[in-house]
């Protein structure tokens, strides 16, 4: 009498969504000079700001799971050597290009030691354009070179 | 008899989802400060006229104290402001003084000669403005003629 092997083999398998991380790469530095403008021009100009170009940061943001995969941007300032009369501000100038999308707003915000959600999006995205604007210049402000890095982190959604 | 294998072998790989992950990356911001030491004359030219006196009494003064403003900015402690002319014998005097200071003190009347005086005292880490309030005076016997004054301000530190 033969055998029967009866040989069921169930596998269940569940992909697991991958491990890896969304990914970050940035483009980019920005350097103020403050220098004489003229007398009284020297406070008033200085305190009306200084600007960099409209992508003087890019940033990509890759390993996405895909279009619907949503992130969160944020976005702190982590002091090298500051004075509190200062004030970075920053704003996404271009949403770049790639799948998925980039919510962002229109105007300038400040740029604090926390943690602070700058933009939202889905996807991978390339060329995400960022511009800086520094404000308090004042003749209080010493003489120096004043270092701060700008620390962005992409936070998965998902 | 028979024998009867039943293998059953279940897998199930469940995988919790990744925990949201966040990545990091930063660029620098450097703000460079020079030192900033402005001063600037706004109004122009000025002229003075003695033409009058009464009788008895030497010619009256000629004065001006609207024309010219003086503006300074520094972002350094411990300036000042001096004046001098470049006319080294003039004929007649003149005087000028800093009136309606900010941002500095006034050092009074000053009468004008090619060493530096101080004009405004007291300036640090600031802006300031003051109104140049200009005096020329003569005497009968100076006589008549006309000075030509080029008059420099010069923020510097103080002693």
């Amino acid at each position: 009498m033969g055998s029967r092997l009866v040989l069921a083999t169930l596998l269940l398998f569940t992909a697991a969504s991958a491990s890896g991380a969304v990914d970050l790469a940035l483009l980019g530095s920005w350097a103020a000079e403050v220098e004489p403008e003229g007398p009284g021009a020297g406070a008033a100009g200085a305190a009306g700001g200084r600007e960099s170009s409209a992508d003087e940061v890019v940033l990509s943001i890759h390993n996405t799971r895909g279009p619907n995969d949503a992130w969160r941007l944020d976005v702190r300032r982590s002091d090298t050597k500051w004075t509190d009369h200062l004030t970075l501000w920053v704003k996404v100038t271009s949403a770049g290009t790639g799948e998925g999308s980039v919510n962002r707003r229109a105007h300038y915000q400040e740029i604090t030691t926390g943690d602070t959600p700058l933009c939202s999006g889905t996807g991978d995205r390339n060329g995400v354009c960022i511009q800086l604007r520094l404000t308090g210049m004042s003749p209080e402000v010493p003489p120096d070179r004043y270092l701060s890095s700008i620390v962005y982190t992409v936070v998965d959604e998902s | 008899m028979g024998k009867r294998v039943c293998v059953c072998l279940l897998a199930a790989i469940l995988a919790s989802s990744a925990a949201p992950a966040g990545t990091t990356d930063s660029h620098t911001v450097t703000v460079n400060v020079s030192a900033i030491n402005e001063v600037g004359i706004t109004g122009g030219n000025i002229t003075l006229t003695i033409d009058s006196a009464t009788p008895g009494s030497e010619p009256n003064d000629a004065s001006d104290a609207t024309t010219c403003d003086l503006d300074w900015t520094t972002n350094e402690a411990s300036k000042k402001i001096t004046v001098a002319t470049d006319l080294a014998s003039p004929n007649f005097t003149l005087k000028v003084e800093a009136a309606n200071v900010t941002g500095g003190t006034s050092a009074g009347q000053v009468t004008l000669s090619t060493t530096a005086q101080d004009f405004v005292t007291g300036i640090s880490t600031t802006t300031g403005t003051c109104d140049l309030s200009y005096t020329a005076s003569a005497t009968a016997a100076d006589g008549t003629g006309s000075d030509t004054h080029t008059v420099t301000y010069t923020i510097t530190a103080s002693a």
